[in-house]
C-alpha cells in the first residue's frame, strides 16, 4: 500500500501497482482448488444412489434439489458476508450483524403488521416520538447544511424550547409543588445540558444537543399536549423519515444524491401511509416497499452511527459494535414485545424464499461491491484505509468518510439479510441472527480477508463463503451414524485453520 | 479527552432527564408504548408466569392467563425467557426480590438443571406458591413446585404415532426435526411417536436447529436430499410444523409421497394444514394451560382446598390433553375418535381459536 502514502493520490490505481481487489490473487485460486476438493471428497465418500429426486443424477449431494437450496442458502449468508468483508478489508469489525438482522427483520414486521397501517390512529407516545425525531432529524441536517448560524440559533432558541418541554410537562401532571420543582429543575439541567456541551467541546456539540431539546418541546406539544394525533403523526412520520435518509446521505457525502434519497424515502413512506388496512396474510405492496426501504434505512444509518461512535468517540471498532451487538438485540426485544411476528404475504416473503429472487439479488450485490472494491478509487481508499491509516490519514484520504462508508454498507447488507431471511422463515423473532456475525466473518477471513485490514476481496468472500457451505451441508449429508449437528463445528473448525493457515504461508513466501 | 467524557456525561443525563420529561407529562394513557402483558385490574393476587422461549405458543398461553386473571381476580404477568437456563434463573432471582408477587408458574427449560430448581426451592422458602407448566422438572425434584399443568409428552407423541400410522399404514423411512433434541419434551415426544407409530416405521435421524428457524428450513431441505425415499416428517417443535410444511409444498413431488405430522399449531402453520402440507397436527392446549394455572395459583393462595382438588384429581398433576388437526374430515387419522381422542378439522379448530381470540396453538 505505499503507493497510497503519497501526499495527493491519483484518482485510480497508481501505475505499476496491482489492483488488489480485480486481480485474481493466488488465495482465490487456492480457495476455487480447495472447493473443487472438497466436491471430489463429498462425490467419492458420500453414500448412495438417489434414484427418486433426478433419475441422472447418482449422488444425493448433487442432486439439483441440493444444489439449489445450498445456492439459496449461500445466498442469504452471503449478503452479510460480503457486507462484512468490506468493514474488514477496511481495517475495522462489524460484530453487530446477528443483532442487526434480528432488529431489521424485527423493524420491517412491526412497519408491515401495525406501524404503518396504525399511523392514522397513534396516540399521544407515537405521535410525541414521531414529532421529537422529525424536529431533531431536520435540525441536525441544518447542521450539516448550513453551519454555524445555524448551529448558534439552535443554541440560544433552546433556551424557551426547554421551558416548553419543561412547561406541557408540568401542564399534564398533578400541578403540585413537587412537579413545579421537577419542572423548573428539568428546564435547567436541559439548558445547563447544552451550553455545557458548547462550552466544553464546541459548538457543534452543543447544537446537537440543543436539536434534541427542541425535539423534546416539539414532541411532548404535539404528543402530550394534543393526546396524540393521527394526522400530525403521520406526517412526522414522512418528515422524520426522509430527513433520517438526508442526513444518512449528507453524511456519506453523497451531495444531490442524498436529496433523492431522501425525496425516494419519503415517497416510498407516504405510498405506505396511504395504502391502508393490512393483516399478516396480505400486506398492501405500498406497505411492503414502505418497511423494507425503512428497515434498509435504519441499517444504514445505524451502520453510519457505528462509523460516529468510532470517530468522534474514538472507541475500537471491536468495542462500539459489540456495544450495538447487544444493545440492538435488545432492542429488538423491546420492539417486539419478546415474541415472534408472523407475516405470511406471499409477495413480501418471496423476496427472501424464493431462490430466483434471492440468488439474483446477492449476486447483484456481489457483483456491485466487488467493482466498487476493486475499480473504483473509492475501493482503493478503503484498502489503503485498512493497509495503513496513519499513512491514508496523512496523504489526505477523508478516512472518517470511508470508514462511515464501509460500516454503512455493513449495516445496509445485515438490514438487508434481516429482511430476507425474516421473508424466508415468515416469522420475525428477536432471537434471530443468532451468532451469524461470526458465520459472516469466517467466511470472509477463509475468503482471505486479513482482520489487520487492507487485505482481501469480495470475489474471495464469496469463495469462503461456498467453501464454508459447501463443508457444513456435505458433512451433513455425508456422515452417517453421528448427529451432524454435532460434528458440523468441528468439522468447520478444521477448514478454518486449515484454509487461513494455507493462506498465511502463501502470503508469507510471496 | 475532558470533552468526551464530559459529552458522555452530558448524553447520559440527557437520557434520564427525556424519562423524566416523559413520566411527568402525564402517560397515563401510553398509547403506543411498548410493555409487558398488562394486569387486568388491581386486586388480588400478584403471579408471574415464567416462559422457557419467546415462540408464538406462548401468545397462547398468554390470552388464557389473561381471561384467567379476569376470571378469577389477579394480577398475571407472563416474563418470556430468551431459552437459556441461565436467563430462567435471573429471573426467578428477581422474582424473590419481590415481595408482592405471591404465585409463580414456570415452564422448566431443562427438566434437571439444578440452578433453576434451586431457585424454585428458594421462592417457596420465601412463601410464594410455584408450579410448573407445559414443562415439569425431572420426578427427583419434585418437591421443587407444588403441583404441574400441562400435556403428558410422551402419551402426546402417542398419539402423534397413531395418526400416522393411520395415514400411512405401509410405515416408512422417517425423521424428526427439533430444536434441541436433548429436551425432556422432545425425548418424550420421540419415545412416544416410536411406540404409537409401530414397527413399521424406522428413523433415519433426528435433525436438531437450536431454535434457528433458517436452520430448521435447513435441516429440511438437507433430510429430503440425504434420504431421497423419506416417507415421513415429524415436526417435534411447533416452528418446525412451518419449516417442514414450506419445503414440501416447494416440490410437489416430494409433497405426494411424504406424510407429515408436526406438533402444536403456530399462526404461520394453519394455512399449511388447510393447504394439506401437514397430515395431522397434534395441538397441546395452551389456552387451557394458561387459564387453568391461574384458576390453580388463585386457589392454592387462597386456601380453596375445594377448587385445589378439582383442578388436580391425582394431587399434584393435571393434564390438558391434547386434539388431533387434520384438514379435512375425510382424513384416515379421523380414525383415531374412535379411541376416544379428540379430533378436529382446521376449520372447526380455527372457529375454536377465532372464539378465544387466538392465533396459535
Amino acid at each position: 500500500m505505499s503507493d497510497d502514502a503519497k501526499p495527493s493520490p491519483p484518482p485510480g490505481p497508481p501505475p505499476g501497482s496491482p489492483r488488489p481487489g480485480f486481480r485474481w490473487g493466488g488465495s482465490e485460486l487456492g480457495l476455487a482448488v480447495a472447493i473443487v476438493a472438497v466436491l471430489g471428497l463429498i462425490y467419492a465418500v458420500a453414500p448412495g444412489p438417489s434414484a427418486i429426486f433426478d433419475p441422472g443424477a447418482s449422488r444425493p449431494f448433487f442432486s439439483e434439489y441440493n444444489i439449489r437450496s445450498l445456492a439459496h442458502l449461500m445466498a442469504l449468508f452471503g449478503v452479510l458476508s460480503v457486507g462484512v468483508a468490506v468493514v474488514i478489508i477496511a481495517g475495522g469489525i462489524d460484530l453487530s450483524i446477528g443483532s442487526m438482522v434480528a432488529l431489521s427483520a424485527v423493524v420491517s414486521a412491526k412497519l408491515m403488521t401495525s406501524w404503518l397501517p396504525g399511523v392514522g390512529q397513534a396516540g399521544p407516545w407515537a405521535t410525541g416520538m414521531l414529532v421529537a425525531a422529525a424536529v431533531a432529524l431536520i435540525s441536525w441536517n441544518g447542521l450539516n447544511l448550513l453551519g454555524g448560524p445555524w448551529a448558534r440559533g439552535l443554541v440560544l432558541g433552546s433556551i424557551p424550547a426547554a421551558l416548553v418541554a419543561a412547561g406541557v410537562g408540568l401542564a399534564g401532571g398533578p400541578m403540585d409543588a413537587g412537579s413545579w420543582v421537577v419542572a423548573a429543575v428539568e428546564a435547567l439541567v436541559l439548558i445547563g445540558l447544552v451550553f455545557g456541551l458548547r462550552r466544553g467541546a464546541d459548538d457543534r456539540a452543543g447544537a446537537m444537543a440543543a436539536a434534541l431539546v427542541w425535539g423534546l418541546a416539539a414532541g411532548s406539544l404535539a404528543g402530550w399536549g394534543t393526546g396524540g394525533n393521527g394526522r400530525i403523526a403521520t406526517v412526522a412520520l414522512v418528515v422524520s423519515s426522509s430527513a433520517l435518509g438526508l442526513l444518512v446521505g449528507l453524511v456519506l457525502q453523497f451531495r444531490k444524491a442524498a436529496v433523492v434519497l431522501a425525496v425516494l424515502v419519503a415517497a416510498a413512506v407516504v405510498w405506505g401511509v396511504s395504502s391502508g388496512e393490512s393483516t399478516a396474510r396480505e400486506v398492501p405492496l405500498g406497505i411492503i416497499v414502505a418497511a423494507v426501504s425503512l428497515s434498509l434505512l435504519l441499517g444504514l444509518a445505524i451502520g453510519a452511527g457505528h462509523a460516529f461512535l468510532i470517530n468522534a468517540f474514538r472507541l475500537p471498532p471491536f468495542i462500539a459494535t459489540l456495544a450495538t451487538l447487544a444493545g440492538l438485540r435488545s432492542l429488538a426485544i423491546i420492539l417486539s414485545n419478546n415474541r415472534s411476528i408472523t407475516v405470511s404475504d406471499p409477495t413480501f416473503r418471496d423476496l427472501g424464499r424464493q431462490y430466483w429472487i434471492t440468488i439474483p439479488l446477492f449476486l447483484a450485490v456481489a457483483v456491485l461491491l466487488s467493482l466498487m472494491m476493486g475499480t473504483t478509487v473509492l475501493g482503493r481508499h478503503l484498502y489503503a484505509l485498512g493497509g495503513n491509516e496513519s499513512a491514508a490519514r496523512l496523504s489526505g484520504l477523508p478516512t472518517r468518510r470511508l470508514k462511515t462508508v464501509a460500516y454503512a454498507v455493513s449495516g445496509l447488507l445485515a438490514a438487508l439479510g434481516g429482511i430476507l431471511f425474516f421473508g424466508r422463515s415468515g416469522s420475525a423473532t428477536p432471537t434471530m441472527g443468532f451468532a451469524y456475525e461470526l458465520s459472516a466473518i469466517t467466511a470472509a477471513v477463509v475468503g482471505g480477508c486479513s482482520l489487520s485490514g487492507g487485505v482481501g476481496s469480495i470475489r474471495g468472500t464469496v469463495l469462503g463463503l461456498i467453501l464454508i457451505q459447501i463443508v457444513i451441508n456435505g458433512t451433513g449429508l455425508v456422515v452417517e451414524g453421528i448427529d451432524p449437528s454435532q460434528i458440523e463445528g468441528l468439522v468447520l473448525g478444521v477448514v478454518v485453520v486449515l484454509a487461513v493457515g494455507f493462506n498465511q504461508r502463501f502470503r508469507l513466501k510471496h | 479527552m475532558i470533552g468526551i467524557r464530559r459529552r458522555c456525561f452530558a448524553w447520559a443525563a440527557f437520557a434520564a432527564l427525556g424519562a423524566i420529561g416523559m413520566g411527568c407529562g402525564g402517560s397515563n394513557t401510553g398509547g403506543g408504548g411498548v410493555g409487558d402483558t398488562q394486569p387486568p385490574g388491581p386486586g388480588g393476587p400478584k403471579l408471574v408466569f415464567v416462559s422457557n422461549s419467546n415462540s408464538d405458543w406462548w401468545s397462547a398461553v398468554e390470552k388464557g392467563m389473561q381471561d384467567g386473571g379476569e376470571e378469577f381476580g389477579a394480577e398475571v404477568t407472563l416474563r418470556r425467557n430468551d431459552e437459556q437456563a441461565q436467563g430462567q434463573i435471573n429471573i426467578l432471582r428477581e422474582i424473590l426480590s419481590m415481595p408482592d408477587v405471591q404465585g409463580v408458574a414456570i415452564s422448566v427449560i431443562e427438566a434437571d438443571s439444578p440452578g433453576v430448581i434451586d431457585a424454585m426451592k428458594e421462592l417457596q422458602q420465601a412463601g410464594k406458591v410455584v408450579i410448573t407448566i407445559d414443562s415439569d422438572v425431572s420426578p427427583d425434584s419434585a418437591d421443587a413446585r407444588r403441583a404441574y399443568i400441562g400435556t403428558n409428552n410422551f402419551d402426546a407423541g402417542r398419539v402423534a404415532g397413531k395418526a400416522i400410522a393411520l395415514l400411512r399404514p405401509e410405515g416408512g423411512k422417517t425423521a424428526l426435526f427439533v430444536g434441541t433434541a436433548s429436551a425432556a419434551n422432545a425425548r418424550a415426544r420421540e419415545e412416544g411417536f416410536f411406540l404409537g407409530a409401530g414397527d413399521a416405521f424406522q428413523k433415519t435421524q433426528t435433525w436438531e436447529d437450536g431454535t434457528d428457524h433458517a436452520k430448521a428450513r435447513q435441516n429440511v431441505q438437507a433430510a429430503l436430499s440425504k434420504t431421497p425415499d423419506l416417507d415421513a416428517l415429524v415436526g417435534l417443535w411447533s416452528y418446525n410444523a412451518t419449516a417442514i410444511a414450506e419445503e414440501v409444498a416447494n416440490s410437489p413431488q416430494v409433497r405426494d409421497r411424504v406424510t407429515v405430522v408436526t406438533f402444536d399449531l403456530d399462526e404461520a402453520a394453519r394455512p399449511h394444514l388447510a393447504e394439506g402440507n401437514i397430515d395431522a397436527s397434534v395441538c397441546q392446549n395452551p389456552y387451557e394451560m394458561g387459564r387453568l394455572g391461574v384458576q390453580l395459583l388463585t386457589a392454592l393462595i387462597a386456601g380453596d382446598e375445594q377448587t385445589v382438588a378439582e383442578i388436580l384429581p391425582d394431587g399434584e398433576i393435571r393434564e390438558t390433553g391434547v386434539r388431533v388437526i387434520i384438514p379435512s374430515a375425510d382424513s384416515p387419522a379421523a380414525a383415531l375418535r374412535e379411541s376416544g381422542q379428540e379430533v378436529l378439522t382446521i376449520d372447526e379448530m380455527n372457529s375454536w381459536l377465532e372464539s378465544k381470540g387466538l392465533q396459535s396453538s
